[in-house]
């Protein structure tokens, strides 16, 4: 499980971790999802012949690429809850076109190497839905994995 | 247990419960409620020459999602005492670690022998201290008297802040 951990240690959060999308509900194939960012830059202005900056720019939000791997048995779920959210009918149709916005809830409820538990941290984001894949060929590492893409619009806030 | 004014607290006390404050408006920040914290205490009278010694506490509320963490480890004693002592023990001793962890923001309070107080080592994350004060109430567990039950005693003061303040339902 790659989650960031504010704790020194080798502290783990295993089935504890849950992920709630604002359209899923609890999703319930979930086994892992790349850490969301919480850093924005904000780019200096600067204006001629001075030394340092007069001012900083809009938070710019250099987010990243989010890969989200939940169980194959759970990836028609993932798009049924997406279609019946914005009244798609069509089975084929392709919904990564379609600027799909979802808000995450990342639950984790750590353990520390002893064992004892570390206080919950709860984090919240958005992000676009950039469509999935599933290896159920030789070359997949795992068959019964899925991975669905998303693109982080917002910063992940501690809720 | 009791529960204490601000006003009467030492100086250790009053900062501890200054920056938990803090720490839980920022925590809580935008939420509907923005709850306070407290501070409980409960008298150590083994301490040779002080009959008024004290080990003080200070208790920050629940967010939802801890509280529903809590209420799973509860229902996870509850199934454990199926399953034997050993279980038991372990399920009841994860619960009371949780419940501290959560809910337990500070701890110290007792006199030193040169006469300043004592209060729980610097945490290893400082926006977060409440492991620190989990582990240091641990490490007093090993310690006869009324100190070896504070780990309880401060743990079931978080728990009582879950049934606080009582919510009665009714109709017309």
């Amino acid at each position: 499980m790659s989650l960031e951990q504010n704790y020194d240690g080798t502290e783990h959060s295993p089935s504890g971790t849950t992920l709630e999308t604002d359209l899923h509900g609890k999703v319930t194939g979930f086994i892992s999802i790349t850490p969301p960012q919480s850093k924005v830059t904000r780019k200096p202005v600067k204006v001629g012949g001075s030394a340092y900056p007069v001012a900083f720019g809009q938070p710019d939000g250099d987010l990243p690429e989010l890969t989200l791997v939940v169980r194959k048995s759970y990836l028609w779920q993932w798009e049924e809850g997406i279609r019946s959210a914005l009244g798609v009918g069509d089975p084929n149709a392709r919904l990564e076109l379609k600027d799909v916005s979802l808000t995450f809830t990342l639950t984790s409820a750590p353990f520390d190497e002893d064992g004892s538990p570390l206080p919950t941290r709860v984090r919240e984001f958005t992000a676009l839905y950039n469509g999935n894949e599933s290896g159920s060929d030789r070359k997949s590492g795992d068959p019964l994995e899925a991975t669905i893409h998303l693109q982080q619009t917002s910063p992940a806030t501690e809720k | 247990m009791q529960k204490l004014e601000i006003k009467d607290l030492p100086d250790v006390v009053t900062a501890a419960y200054t920056t938990a404050e803090a720490w839980v408006q920022e925590r809580f920040r935008g939420r509907r409620v923005a709850p306070r914290p407290f501070v409980v205490s409960m008298p150590i009278p083994d301490i040779e020459g002080d009959a008024d010694a004290r080990l003080f506490a200070v208790i920050v509320p629940l967010s939802g999602e801890a509280r529903a963490r809590v209420s799973k480890a509860v229902t996870a004693t509850q199934v454990a005492k199926d399953r034997g002592v050993e279980a038991l023990e372990a399920a009841g001793d994860q619960l009371m670690s949780l419940l501290l962890v959560e809910g337990c923001y500070w701890v110290g309070g007792l006199a030193r022998p040169d006469g300043t107080l004592d209060q729980m080592p610097q945490p290893r994350d400082p926006r977060d201290p409440r492991p620190a004060a989990r582990d240091y109430l641990k490490d007093l567990r090993g310690e006869p008297g009324a100190l070896g039950m504070a780990y309880d005693q401060f743990a079931a003061a978080v728990l009582q802040t879950m049934e606080a303040p009582e919510v009665r339902l009714g109709k017309l």
